[in-house]
Order: C-alpha cells, then structure tokens, then sequence
C-alpha cells in the first residue's frame, strides 16, 4: 500500500509532497483508479450527519405473539337498542366529525380515504399493534393500529385493502365476542389501498380481545356484517 | 440513478434471514432487528425530531416487516434497503401527519414536498443512515481509525499519538476502511 495515498485523500499533502504525488499518480494508472475509487467514500464520510455516528439504541421489538383470535361475529346477533347506540355510520360520522372540529376538539372520525389524526404528537405515546389479515378477504393487506388510552383515541393505519367499492366501506371495532363489541366507526379506501384513520375510544380496550377491520355493505344494517379483513389481538397494556 | 435494480446475489445470511421471515419465525425478525435496529431508529430520530414518536414509529416499522416477511425477496434488495423502505414510507406518513388542521386546500402534502421537508429530504436521509449502517458493518479497527478522522476531526498524526499506533497502521487501516466502505457501498448499490 501507498502510505501517500491517505495523506493525499484526507488533505494531508502540500506543496511539493502533493505535486510529487500527483506525478506519481500520473505515471501509476491502478494507484490513480484506487485514489479516484475512494475519494467519494472520503466526500460522503465528511459530508456525515454527526449524529450518524452514533447510533442511537433500538427500542425493543413489539409484541407479535398472537393470542386466539376472536370469532368473527354472526350479523344480526345484538338487540336493535345496542345497535342504535354504538354503531356509527358514514353520514353520521361525518357529521359528528365536523361538530368535533368545529368545537376545536381536534378528533373525528375521519371518511374518505387519506386520513390523519390531527395531533401534533401523533401517536406517541400509544401502544402499537399489529392488524393481520383475516382469510378469506384479508388477502395481502396489513396494518398497524396505535391505542393511546391517556388521549382516548385510536390511529389506525392500513395498507394493501381494496379500495371501497361504490357505496361500501370499512369499519372499526372492538371485539369479544359476536354479542360483545363495539363499533369505533367508519371509513373508505381509496384507489392506493391504503388508509390512516383516528378515532375516539368509546370504550376501554383493554376490556376487548380484538381490534377488528371489517368491510360493510350500504344496506342501512349497522350490525357486524362478518367479512372482517384484519384483526390484531388486544394484549392489555 | 439506477432506473432498473439489478439482480443481486444474497450472502447465506441474508438468505436465512429471508427464509426465517418467510416462515415467520420469530427469531428472524429479532436477528433483523438487531441487524438494521439502530439504524431505522437514527434514521427516525433524526427525521421525526422526537424520540417518543420515533419509537412509536420504529414498533410500526418491524411490525410491517414482520408481516411483510414473507414477500421479502433477498435477491432484490440487501434486508437494510428492505428495511429502510418501510422506514421511509413510515417516516413520510408520520411527517405529513404533523400538519397542523385545519388542512390547507391546497394540499398539506404540497407544504412539505414544496418546502424542503420533503419525500426528497427524507430520501437524502435514508442514503445518509445507509450509509451510517455500513460504517456499522467495519472492523473495529478500521472503522475507529476513521471515526477519530472525519467525526473528531483527528490527523492521522494525531491519531497515532493519542492511541500510541504507528503512523503507517494508522495510514494502513485508514486506505483499508475507506476500501473496504467501498466494496460494501457497491455492493448495496447493485442490489438497492
């Protein structure tokens, strides 16, 4: 190895040592290809962001275990009365998310595809949990799903659904069983398949076995219709 | 840039990484983790601003790996290029979500791409930590000699007397760690 060729890359020649060198590199074709091969990791390491350097630790993986999951709950099993008061609807949602906003509460269920969850924050804070697809409708889709019950909301983000179809849409929900759940409310997928949706926690999560995705038919029904398309099991926190 | 990614031939590792995340076993995802870990978590700190996002951020990240794996296709991209992907889509999600409401009609995607926090900026960061990852992967010796140079801002002179080396060790693992950054640079880059 050329000792003169770290000197000449890190600046460390001048004058006349850099001028011999750079003859010798004139008359050394393969030392010239080395210095020419490593002079843009040399650009790149002084061009590093500082804090590059030091790697912060990793956070812990999040639990992906699954418990048994919940069973997908049979339509029209719960009384009309639990119907009317837990489900929301699309036109329902939207106007209780404008009255939210609009009051500065700053949650909402959000309709229509692209989402957000209106916080500046975000979800941190919130306990992370994995939505895997459920067969046969899941098909290759995913999502996560951040609970932050300090804030008494829910982010779900999805990814790979099919886009609603006209008048369907997906709805969210907190399971036990076909006579214990909750609805958390609604949204539509556009053409990307994907979706980020926030919404209030009516109820405590940690009191459900499932977070649970399904896809709803605009026939005014506003039971479980038990096409659920992504669950994630609710360990408590 | 390349439009086209090359097929590129996995090392064993990261064919048995690929082959455990197919079957979802869960030891693959924790030798993921603790592979390419760090360095989604830096490349998240520094772009979210705030650890307690970052996090929150990062347990999304491996959770979509995990159920991702499967499609992980090892002759594609290198498990960190794999990563980072999911990194950078869940960075730009988070990112646009910090928007204040109400939202511009306009388009609060048009207010970060238009003003330099953009999908742009995100991807300069991703190359940046790629490339923090590698100096990861150097020999202890190697990667010290150039920590001490282009982070403490060291001669090579000076490196010799404060860690008592010969000036031509310091010279040698110098040309060798910027060598061997390089080989691994073009290795990534034929299978990102």
């Amino acid at each position: 190895m050329n000792e003169r060729l770290s000197d000449y890359l890190l600046g460390e020649l001048e004058g006349t040592d850099r001028e011999r060198f750079e003859a010798e590199l004139a008359r050394d074709p393969a030392l010239a290809a080395e210095a020419e091969r490593l002079r843009p990791v040399v650009t790149r390491l002084e061009s590093l962001d500082r804090s590059a350097w030091e790697l912060p630790e990793a956070p812990a993986l999040p639990p992906i275990t699954p418990r048994e999951p919940a069973a997908a709950p049979e339509r029209e099993r719960r009384p009309a009365w639990w119907r009317r008061a837990l489900v929301v609807r699309p036109l329902a949602a939207a106007t209780l998310a404008v009255v939210l906003l609009a009051l500065g509460v700053g949650a909402g269920l959000l309709l229509g595809g692209d989402g957000g969850d209106g916080g500046d924050d975000g979800a941190a804070g919130g306990r992370v949990v994995a939505l895997d697809p459920v067969e046969p409708l899941g098909g290759a889709a995913s999502g996560t799903a951040t609970i932050s019950a300090k804030d008494g909301r829910a982010t779900v983000n999805v990814r790979g659904l099919p886009p609603s179809a006209k008048g369907d849409f997906y709805e969210l929900w907190l399971l036990n069983t076909p006579d214990d759940l909750v609805s958390l409310g609604s949204f539509r997928v556009p053409a990307s398949g994907d979706a980020d949706v926030t919404v209030p926690l009516p109820a405590n999560p940690d009191a459900f076995a499932a977070l649970d995705v399904s896809v709803e038919p605009p026939d005014g029904n506003p039971a479980h219709s038990s096409r659920s398309v992504l669950r994630a099991p609710l360990a408590p926190a | 840039m390349a439009a086209v990614p090359a097929v590129r031939s996995p090392s064993p590792a990261e064919r048995r990484l690929a082959d455990g995340l197919g079957r979802r076993d869960e030891a693959a995802l924790g030798d993921l983790h603790a592979l390419c870990g760090r360095t989604v978590m830096g490349f998240l700190v520094r772009t979210l601003g705030n650890r307690a996002t970052a996090e929150d951020v990062f347990q999304q990240v491996f959770l979509e790996a995990w159920q991702r794996g499967p499609t992980y296709d090892p002759g594609r991209a290198s498990p960190l290029t794999w990563i980072m992907a999911i990194a950078r889509s869940r960075g730009i999600d988070q990112l646009r979500k910090r928007v204040p409401e109400p939202r511009d009609p306009a388009g609060s995607l048009a207010l970060l791409e238009g003003e330099g926090r953009g999908d742009a900026v995100v991807d300069e960061l991703i190359e940046r930590w790629r490339f923090a990852h590698l100096l990861g992967q150097l020999p202890e010796q190697e990667a010290d000699v150039l920590r001490r140079r282009f982070y403490a801002g060291a001669t090579q002179t000076e490196i010799a007397d404060s860690t008592g080396m010969p000036l031509g060790t310091v010279k040698m693992r110098m040309v060798q760690g910027l060598g061997r950054l390089r080989d691994m640079l073009d290795a990534e880059e034929r299978g990102a």
